[in-house]
């Protein structure tokens, strides 16, 4: 118990040492984002709050509305690359699940738990969204742990039957969720956290409007943590902290506080970040590109959720994600945001394991070369070092950039 | 002479291709351990990358494709034979992930759906006469491997399968059956997309009896039973069946190997010595499911994890592992 309670201790240490992450402080809202996560971490691990582990693509809308203590995993794991957390959780190789062969985010996850690094939620929320890592790596947990789980279900295709199929199931998730919570489902809470989340969505539409049309105010490190922000949609302190990015974003733009006084190529990120190598932030950054848009941050973008019909909404919602379904809807997500801020490349990070997003990679290739934006494959992994050559990254990134300078001139 | 469709997934009912004038073959009856690789990289899914080549390879014996998404580099593949193949008809069934009263009606009109998309493509509509004798024809053809103990790779080696030459296959299944080797440890062997003819012949050629097939095509496939009586729903009845018995599907849906009791009676009932699990590498749906096996404290039979690099490539090395394992059993 001692040592689980030491090992809890150092993950939250480390945890909040993120808070002092140097890329980060400049822009106060993103460092507001870390401490409301690192808040929500520590009532966890120091107060032993009761949880709920859920998937990132679980509605938070409901889990607000029910005033659920959860912690969505994949970002916890995300921003625990950042502080090399990834490499220790790992560092029994294959432990439990006896095969290194898949995703490291699933790995590590399960790897919270069977390390006992997190004590046990009282009960999870899996989504089908957006790979078999997820799902099974969640399932896993309540298998081996005997948790109860709710297994969300978004089908591939998004019409009228998948709609009533996903809207009759967050129905059943929000009795789920009260009844574990041992509260009574308040609809007027959930329509109150759905305005909240589109409250925050008109934010986050003004971010991006500003990013693309203007010279970047944020360094590419900067600008690439922000994609956690895009969970717990539906609390009130995650529509105040994008207000605030949005007013601190403005201000520079209206002081001309450029990132990159001297200019920078203008590119898209696809596919996952690896956070874990700080580093190679730092080497883009010498290469000046510049990201005013990466797919994880945009593609929860969405049409406003129907407050009247908050579940038929929100089945709407997650049926309409591009990072799932078909192809071409990370085609058309792509072709948009090159289109919308002008940009001038693309970098597609192929996750190690990653069928999710590498298996479009030829197609977004084609989609790209098709615009006349040259296109770039960075093979990698998110979370460990030995499963990539940061050295092989960097060189490709300096191809990359000649591809650029050649293409648009030296900046 | 009727078109061939390639289906790619177990939950792909083939009764409603075979209803439209359709023969089916397995996908995974065709895919060769070398080549491909052109359009996933190589840190993907090693049956997807095998699988890939035959999207763009000449000549193929079929002239469409059909998938389901039981997992994600499954729903990528599809991908890759839509764009890239060239073929007349290239569909995904959408199919849920989870069990469930709710699933089965969702999936039952996914069935209608994909049945009125068939029509639309081929020009053969789906009616409910055709579709109860599809039912009934591979029902008796299941029912006939599963007397046998045959399994459908083996049955058919590669042939197609429609509604004209199931009355034949039907009767040549009651020809004689498998029969274990004397002695030999049984072993039941698990995994997607596995071809059972060659894994049979190398456990036996490596001591062991490979007595139970917990593959898509194997066993599990000749369990399913649609039992209808040709009235009534008949989608919705195929999509009880195929949710229900498809317990081998290593898909987004649990399995045998994630339920106890069902693994424990299959084991029983099979007198199974030895599990041979294999997956190929980064495939997380049967990674998963091994691992969920290797945590179990209370599974007493041994197990034997074997990760393939390459689709039916039983190698020297996988051989070796084998016989070991089979030695280990008879001591």
């Amino acid at each position: 118990m001692a040592t689980t309670r030491s090992a809890r201790d150092k993950y939250l240490a480390r945890f909040r040492a993120l808070l002092r992450f140097p890329n980060l402080i400049p822009v106060a809202p993103i460092y507001r984002i870390l401490e409301l996560n690192c808040a929500d971490l520590a009532k966890v691990i120091e107060e032993e709050r009761p949880y709920c582990a859920a998937s990132v693509f679980a509605p938070s809308e409901i889990l607000a509305a029910a005033d659920v203590h959860y912690l969505p995993l994949e970002p916890v794991l995300a921003m625990a690359g950042q502080f090399g957390i990834i490499k220790e959780l790992n560092d029994v190789r294959h432990g439990l699940l006896g095969f290194d062969t898949a995703c490291v985010s699933g790995r590590s996850l399960v790897a919270l738990y069977t390390r006992e690094i997190l004590p046990l939620p009282k009960y999870l929320v899996s989504c089908s969204h957006m790979c078999d890592d997820s799902m099974k790596s969640f399932n896993f947990l309540a298998s081996h742990f005997g948790l109860p789980i709710f297994n969300l279900d978004i089908p591939f295709e998004a019409d009228e039957v998948a709609r009533g199929y996903v809207a009759d199931q967050l129905r059943e998730l929000a009795e789920f969720v009260c009844r574990h919570e041992g509260r009574s489902f308040d609809l007027d809470r959930l329509r109150r956290a759905v305005a909240l989340s589109n409250a925050t969505n008109r934010h986050r539409e003004a971010f991006f409007e500003l990013c693309r049309s203007h010279p970047p105010v944020l360094k590419l490190s900067e600008n690439l943590s922000t994609y956690p922000l895009y969970i717990k949609f539906g609390r009130p302190e995650v529509e105040a902290i994008y207000a605030d990015l949005v007013a601190v974003v403005r201000d520079a733009v209206a002081r001309e506080k450029w990132a990159y006084p001297g200019g920078a190529y203008r590119l898209m990120w696809m596919g996952m970040i690896p956070l874990v190598f700080p580093k190679l932030f730092s080497f883009m950054d010498q290469l000046a590109f510049s990201f005013p848009s990466t797919e994880l941050m945009v593609h929860s973008r969405c049409d406003p959720i129907d407050e009247r019909d908050p579940f038929a909404g929100l089945a709407e919602k997650l049926l309409r994600y591009p990072l799932v379904g078909r192809s071409q809807r990370r085609v058309d997500l792509a072709t948009r945001i090159v289109k919308e801020s002008r940009l001038e490349g693309v970098i597609h990070f192929n996750h190690r394991g990653c069928m999710a997003f590498n298996g479009d990679n030829f197609i977004l290739r084609e989609a790209c070369q098709s615009l006349g934006v040259p296109f770039m494959t960075v093979d990698g992994d998110i979370g460990l070092e030995e499963h990539c050559s940061i050295e092989r990254m960097q060189s490709d990134l300096s191809n990359f950039r000649q591809v650029l300078e050649a293409r648009y001139g030296a900046r | 002479m009727s078109r061939t469709i390639a289906v790619a997934d177990s939950l792909v009912p083939e009764e409603i291709l075979h209803a439209a004038g359709l023969s089916t073959v397995r996908l995974s009856d065709l895919v060769e351990p070398s080549g491909g690789g052109v359009f996933f990289p190589s840190t993907s899914c090693t049956y997807c990358r095998a699988a890939e080549q035959l999207a763009t390879r000449r000549p193929r014996p079929f002239d469409g494709a059909v998938f389901a998404n039981g997992c994600t580099a499954m729903e990528k593949l599809f991908e890759v034979f839509a764009r890239k193949s060239g073929l007349p008809l290239v569909m995904l069934l959408d199919t849920p992930k989870i069990g469930g009263e709710a699933a089965i009606q969702f999936y039952a009109r996914r069935l209608e759906q994909f049945a009125g998309a068939l029509a639309a493509a081929c020009g053969s509509a789906v009616d409910g006469e055709a579709l109860a004798e599809a039912i009934r024809l591979n029902d008796a053809f299941r029912a006939g491997l599963r007397r046998r103990g045959r399994p459908r790779s083996r049955e058919l080696a590669g042939e197609a399968l429609s509604l004209a030459n199931l009355p034949n296959r039907i009767r040549a299944v009651t020809g004689a059956g498998v029969s274990d080797a004397a002695g030999a440890p049984r072993l039941l062997v698990a995994g997607t997309h596995l071809r059972e003819d060659l894994w049979r012949a190398a456990i036996e050629s490596e001591g062991g009896n490979a007595s139970y097939f917990l593959t898509e095509h194997g066993d599990s496939y000749s369990q399913l039973a649609v039992n209808h009586s040709g009235d009534g729903d008949l989608f919705g009845a195929l999509a009880r069946a195929y949710l229900s018995s498809t317990r081998a599907s290593f898909g987004r849906l649990p399995g045998v190997l994630t339920d106890p009791a069902a693994l424990d009676a299959t084991v029983r009932e099979h007198r199974i010595q030895g599990i041979v699990l294999t997956q190929y590498s980064f495939c997380a749906r049967a990674g998963y499911e091994g691992a969920w096996l290797n945590a179990r404290q209370d599974v007493s039979t041994p197990v034997l994890r074997l990760e393939l690099d390459r689709p039916e490539a039983i190698d020297a090395q996988a051989r070796t592992r084998i016989a070991a394992f089979v030695e280990l059993l008879r001591n």
